[in-house]
């Protein structure tokens, strides 16, 4: 596969454009409302996720953009093209399905061949591909097993094979890897990943597992009830929530509920589980407003009676006790009762270090930055 | 995604209609073709005059007149429903039991034997079954061979070209079709219900009667009526069978056909499909609570 | 059964079933015991064995030409009945519009009319237009009875198998009339096959209708038997039928074997 791609089919005023773009894009089934008011645009060569819960309506946009259903309101531009109407056999999308959807009556060759035959290639054209598309996805001379004696991680590699050897202009994967187990589905994210560089396809991927999206992808879009929560990095999605949704949604993140006591340019006081706090600044939140103080449990600091002191920027510290302890191989997780009755979660490396116990005393502590202020 | 939608690709609705003509339009013009204009043509000779070697086209309901005056219809029509309250009865009886049993069955093997030995008699031809039966009820035949080398009878017994020669075969004939709608709701339940009667105390027959034979009861009433209608419309089992003795609507409607008597031949089929419906109908208001019931639970 | 041997409930339903297996098998065994009996009259016990009755089989003209009349209704019967009741089935499966469950009762429309009435009502047809007694009107009329079989089993099929494959291949470029023949239908071989012997057995086995469609010249088999059984009862009978049985029995044969084809389980598995 030659890579970096250049675009050879799209005409040159749409070089510009993004890959993929949703303009208010509505979908009504009945008296479901599975998409509201979605706008995104997907840059070209772009890994771009769709993570959410079930229901949250993220399949529905894939298929919208894949041709099987129609937007009931709004735009939706592939290449800058209106694509609304446009059958899926006339996209310049392939689709990797949930369940692979691989034709369980054709060998490897003939699935993977099956989109070329019909653009009607030569022979000699087509056994080319399908061999070179067949290394790229470590699979060299499987070309005549039958479907049902590959592996269900082998079963993946020829749905991806089968869809990029058609060199799509947009990759859409409706959670493919979800059927495997642990261990082959960081393989095949990482493998995934890798393809996606070396063909520079643009990639849309679906998923309601958190860790695979901040895995895999370049931006994320977070969803929820047909909406879009949140837009943007892995890093500014996870580190800058938006909303309660989206904090509790990726990672753990503990949140104390307050109120805005004061609002200054660089950063916010809060009061929250009896104690005055400082977080970054916020815009939206005005004096008075109840809020929710975010914090991830790995940004929190325990210090014991015995511990060295904290540097001075970990400027927020509450006193708690420690309730419970939980060795999670890679971290400990303690759980912790503030006086205000505030339960927290921490996490501290397990580095060998000492584990306080049960009943323990601590102070909790952690660096205004690490806050986030969410007022939804 | 929880709402399956049609997934028809981006295409106007006009174009779904024209798509949608193709694939239906030939099956059901088919039907409309041949069924429906056969059946009006049937219900037109109803009121057409017979006199006594041809058909007229004249309009008169003089055949719908002796239908329901002269008593030897209803005489008729009451041993049909006779005939087929037996049938269905013993099919019930024996029916209900064998699909009980299969669901019993742990070994496929044995179950696929089950299968086979009930249903495969349906790929046969009534006239094979009911041939067989005569064979097995004959006067020289194998029942009256055994009950007489067992010194159980004294004379041959008459069991066929009688009420119980044609139940017998009928009951044959239509059994497999009672058990089927009866097994499909006994493999569809929920066998933790079963289990939880048996954790609150319940014995198995408590079980069976609380709970099993309860929520059986749709399937229960399905292969009822099924092997009602499909008794009330045999033609060859009473005929081979019955041997003159046993009259039938649809025997009638055949001999009044061949008779030329083709109005006479017409009430007779409606009379056959409207008294099916009747029955069929007032049943359904008759079991309609305790079907809701059932059926709430699934 | 239930774990423990001994457990009377069990014997019971075992010693049932038994039972009831033999009532079902006790006419086709004993009609091929029949066909091989020397008296004219069929009595039993059997003095003897005989093929003679085999060989007057094919003495009988009406037989030779039933055979051959009802392969080819049975034949034409099964071609228009699948493809028919394929069209409307994918029709039924794969479309949502509003007239969808009164279309699939219609369709069910000539299992629901009594056989005896709609082959009175044909006759009356066929008379007015020229198909008494011919085999187009024989194919036409069993391809009706067919029909319902067919759509039912095929739509059950399309359900079954979930519409995955057809967009996986209108994903790769397939526009839906490629999809159709491309990967629906070899998708729903089992059902096809399926179907395909419920319209071929409901017309080799039809008689009802059959009746009143023939011409005495022109019988299907069942037809035949059926009036040579009106006229004699000799084990010629017997014999023709102990054939259509061990039929029945190889038909069984490969449904069995369709069923139980690795192809066919791999095919119901979800990937």
């Amino acid at each position: 596969m030659e890579a970096p791609r250049t675009r050879a089919r799209t005409a040159p005023d749409t070089a510009d454009q993004p890959a993929v773009e949703l303009r208010r894009v509505h979908k009504r089934f009945g008296k479901v409302h599975a998409v509201r008011d979605v706008s995104l645009s997907i840059r070209e060569n772009e890994f771009f996720s769709l993570l959410g819960p079930s229901g949250c309506g993220k399949t529905t946009v894939l298929r919208m953009i894949s041709g099987f259903e129609t937007p009931t309101e709004g735009e939706l531009y592939l290449e800058g093209r209106l694509a609304n109407t446009i059958p899926p056999y006339r996209r310049d999308t392939n689709l990797i399905f949930q369940h692979l959807a691989l034709f369980p009556h054709l060998d490897v060759y003939d699935n993977i061949a099956f989109g070329l035959r019909l653009r009607r290639l030569g022979r000699d054209e087509i056994r080319r591909k399908v061999l070179e598309i067949l290394d790229l996805v470590h699979l060299g001379g499987y070309e005549s097993r039958r479907i049902h004696q590959l592996s269900g991680g082998q079963k993946q590699r020829v749905a991806i094979a089968r869809a990029l050897v058609n060199q799509p202009a947009v990759l859409l994967l409706d959670e493919p890897l979800g059927a495997l187990d642990l261990r082959l589905r960081v393989q095949m994210q990482v493998e995934l990943k890798e393809i996606q560089h070396r063909v520079g396809t643009t990639f849309v991927y679906v998923t309601h597992d958190q860790t695979e999206a901040l895995t895999m992808s370049d931006r994320i879009a977070v969803m929820r009830d047909g909406m879009v929560e949140q837009l943007g990095t892995g890093r500014d999605v996870y580190e800058r929530p938006r909303t309660r949704f989206v904090a509790m949604f990726l990672g753990d993140s503990n949140l104390l509920i307050g109120q805005v006591e004061a609002r200054e340019e660089s950063r916010t006081i809060v009061r929250a589980a009896g104690h005055v706090l400082i977080a970054p600044a916020e815009e939206t939140a005005t004096p008075g407003t109840a809020v929710y103080l975010c914090v991830r449990p790995e940004r929190l600091r325990l210090v014991g009676p015995d511990d060295a002191p904290l540097p001075a920027s970990y400027e927020n510290r509450i006193r708690a006790q420690v309730r419970d302890v939980t060795f999670k191989g890679a971290f400990i997780e303690y759980r912790l009762a503030t006086p205000s009755d505030d339960t927290l979660i921490a996490q501290a490396h397990a580095d060998g270090t000492r584990v306080i116990e049960r009943g323990g005393s601590v102070v909790v502590a952690w660096r205004a930055p690490d806050g986030v202020v969410l007022t939804e | 995604m929880t709402v399956a939608a049609a997934s028809r690709p981006a295409r106007g609705a006009r174009g779904q209609t024209l798509v949608l003509a193709g694939l239906l339009g030939p099956a059901v013009a088919f039907i409309v073709a041949l069924l429906l204009t056969a059946l009006g043509v049937l219900f037109i000779n109803s009121v057409y005059h017979f006199t006594g070697t041809q058909v007229q086209p004249r309009i008169t309901l003089e055949a719908y007149r002796r239908f329901f005056t002269d008593s030897f219809y209803a005489n008729v029509v009451w041993q049909e429903v006779r005939l087929a309250v037996v049938t269905t009865a013993l099919c019930l009886a024996i029916g209900y039991p064998t699909a009980y049993a299969i669901t019993k069955i742990r070994t496929p093997g044995w179950v696929i034997a089950a299968y086979i030995v009930i249903f495969s008699p349906l790929l046969t031809s009534s006239i094979v079954r009911a041939y067989g039966w005569l064979v097995i009820l004959a006067r020289g035949g194998l029942v009256n061979w055994v009950l007489a080398d067992l010194h159980l009878i004294g004379a041959p017994v008459r069991l066929i070209y009688n009420f119980t020669g044609v139940t017998i075969a009928l009951v044959h004939v239509l059994l497999p079709f009672t058990v089927f709608p009866i097994l499909a709701v006994l493999l569809r339940m929920d066998p933790t219900l079963r289990e939880a009667a048996s954790d609150l105390g319940a014995t198995r027959l408590h079980t069976f009667l609380r709970v099993t034979w309860p929520l059986s009861f749709p399937g229960l009433y399905a292969a009822a009526q099924l092997t009602f209608v499909l008794a009330m419309n045999a033609y060859v089992t009473p005929q081979l069978l019955g041997g003159g003795r046993i009259q039938v609507l649809p025997l009638l409607i055949y001999g009044n056909i061949s008779d030329l008597n083709w109005p006479l031949a017409a009430v007779e089929a409606i009379a056959l499909i409207g008294l099916v419906w009747a029955i069929t109908l007032s049943s359904n208001l008759l079991f309609r609570r305790r079907l809701a019931a059932t059926t709430e639970h699934e | 059964m239930t774990a423990s041997r001994r457990d009377p409930v069990a014997i019971a339903l075992w010693a049932f079933l038994a039972l009831v297996g033999m009532y079902m098998l006790a006419p086709l065994v004993f009609v091929v015991i029949d066909s091989f009996n020397p008296s004219t009259y069929g009595t039993f016990p059997l003095a003897g064995t005989t093929l003679h009755w085999y060989a007057n089989v094919m003495q009988v003209p009406e037989f030779r030409a039933g055979l051959t009349n009802s392969l080819i209704v049975a034949a034409g019967a099964t071609v228009v009945g699948v493809t028919l009741g394929t069209l409307a089935a994918y029709a039924l499966a794969r479309y949502r519009f509003r007239t969808r469950e009164l279309a699939r009762s219609f369709l069910l429309l000539p299992i629901i009319v009594p056989a005896i009435v709609f082959g009175a009502a044909l006759f009356l047809l066929y008379i007015r237009i020229g198909l008494y007694g011919t085999l187009t009107g024989l194919v036409l009329g069993h391809a009706l009875l067919g029909l319902p079989f067919v759509m039912s089993i095929v739509a059950a099929s399309l359900q079954t198998l979930g519409r995955e494959y057809e967009e996986a291949a209108m994903d790769l470029g397939a526009n839906p009339f490629v999809t159709f023949f491309l990967v629906t239908l070899p998708s729903i071989r089992p059902g096809l096959i399926v179907g395909a012997l419920f319209a071929f057995v409901t017309s080799w086995d039809q008689v009802e209708v059959s009746l009143f469609i023939t011409r005495p010249q022109n019988n299907t088999l069942p037809i035949a038997m059926f009036n040579y059984e009106q006229n004699y009862q000799d084990p010629t009978l017997a014999a023709i039928s102990a054939v259509l049985i061990g039929f029945a029995v190889v038909l069984v044969l490969v449904a069995v074997s369709v069923l139980k084809s690795q192809e066919y389980r791999k095919l119901i598995e979800r990937q």
